[in-house]
C-alpha cells in the first residue's frame, strides 16, 4: 500500500514537472513579448522627442540651415546631416534631409528629420523653415 | 510515550503538489498578462504622442510654407490673396497684413497674423489654440456668495 502512494506521489510529481515546464515556456513568450512592446514604445518615444527637439532648435535658431545643423554636432554624409545620439542604451540615428528653396526674397528649407535605430526607420518628422532676407532700413 | 509528545508527523497528501503548482502557474499567469497589458498601453500612448508630434510640425511646416508664399507675393508687389495652399487658411486683414488659420489635430490651430512691408517680416500674433467648443459646468458652485 506505501509503495503504491508513494509511486503515485512520483507520478503526480512528474505530471506537475511537466504542467509547469509547459506552463513556464507559455508564460516566458508573454514577458517576451510584453519586453518587445516595451522596448518598441520606449523607442518610438525617444525618437520622436529627439525629432521634436532638433526641429524646435531650429525654429528659434537665427543661424543658416547648414550652420545650425554642423553647431549642433551633426556631420554631413551623402548630402544629408547626421548624428548619432545614444539614449538609455539604445543608439539612435538623426539624419536631416532637406532641400532649400530660394525665392527672390527669402528662402525655405523643407526635409525631414529621420530617426533610424539598428537601420530600421522609426520616426520622421517633416519640417519646413522660412528665413526673409533681411533688409536695411 | 504519547502521539502529541513524539511530535506532529506532517504527510505530503497526494495532490497538495498540484495545488501548489496550480497557484504559482496562475500567480506567474496574472503578472505576465499585467506585464503585457502595461507594455500594450505603453505602446499606445507612445502612439499617440508621436502622432500629436507629427501632426504638429506638419501644421507648422504649412505656416512656414505659407509665409514663404505671402512673403514673395507682398514684395513683389503681388495682392496676398492670390497666395493658396492646401490646408492654410489665409485670410488678408489689409493689403499688407494676413491673419493665417492651420488647423490640425481635429481641434487645435496655429493662429496668427503676420505683417509683410518694405522692413520686412514681423508676426505680430502666434498662438496654438483648442479650437472645439468648450463650456463651463456651473451646475456645482462650491461658494455660493
Amino acid at each position: 500500500m506505501k509503495k503504491n502512494t508513494s509511486s503515485l506521489v512520483m507520478m503526480e510529481i512528474a505530471l506537475a514537472v511537466l504542467f509547469f515546464a509547459l506552463s513556464a515556456a507559455v508564460i516566458l513568450q508573454v514577458f517576451v513579448g510584453s519586453y518587445r512592446l516595451s522596448m518598441q514604445s520606449e523607442t518610438l518615444c525617444t525618437a520622436s522627442v529627439l525629432s521634436e527637439d532638433v526641429v524646435n532648435a531650429l525654429l528659434v535658431d537665427e543661424k543658416d540651415t547648414d550652420a545650425f545643423f554642423i553647431q549642433d554636432g551633426f556631420t554631413q554624409t551623402n548630402g544629408s546631416y547626421q548624428k548619432e545620439v545614444v539614449c538609455n542604451q539604445i543608439a539612435y540615428t538623426l539624419i536631416a534631409d532637406y532641400q532649400v528653396k530660394n525665392g527672390e526674397h527669402g528662402q525655405i528649407a523643407q526635409g525631414n528629420i529621420i530617426v533610424k535605430t539598428a537601420n530600421e526607420e522609426d520616426f520622421v518628422l517633416p519640417f519646413s523653415r522660412f528665413m526673409a532676407k533681411e533688409v536695411r532700413p | 510515550m504519547s502521539k502529541k509528545e513524539k511530535g506532529a508527523s506532517y504527510h505530503m497528501g497526494l495532490g497538495i503538489t498540484s495545488v501548489l503548482l496550480i497557484l504559482v502557474v496562475l500567480s506567474m499567469t496574472t503578472l505576465s498578462v499585467l506585464s503585457l497589458l502595461s507594455a500594450k498601453n505603453d505602446l499606445v500612448l507612445s502612439k499617440r504622442r508621436a502622432e500629436h508630434v507629427l501632426e504638429k510640425a506638419q501644421a507648422h511646416s504649412l505656416y512656414e510654407t505659407a509665409l514663404y508664399e505671402l512673403n514673395e507675393a507682398a514684395l513683389a508687389g503681388k495682392a496676398l490673396r492670390s497666395v493658396a495652399i492646401d490646408g492654410v487658411n489665409i485670410a488678408p486683414l489689409s493689403e499688407n497684413s494676413v491673419a493665417i488659420n492651420v488647423p490640425f489635430f481635429g481641434t487645435l490651430a496655429i493662429d496668427a497674423i503676420v505683417q509683410f512691408d518694405s522692413n520686412g517680416t514681423e508676426t505680430s500674433h502666434y498662438i496654438i489654440q483648442n479650437t472645439s467648443d468648450w463650456e463651463p459646468d456651473n451646475s456645482f458652485e462650491l461658494i455660493d456668495w
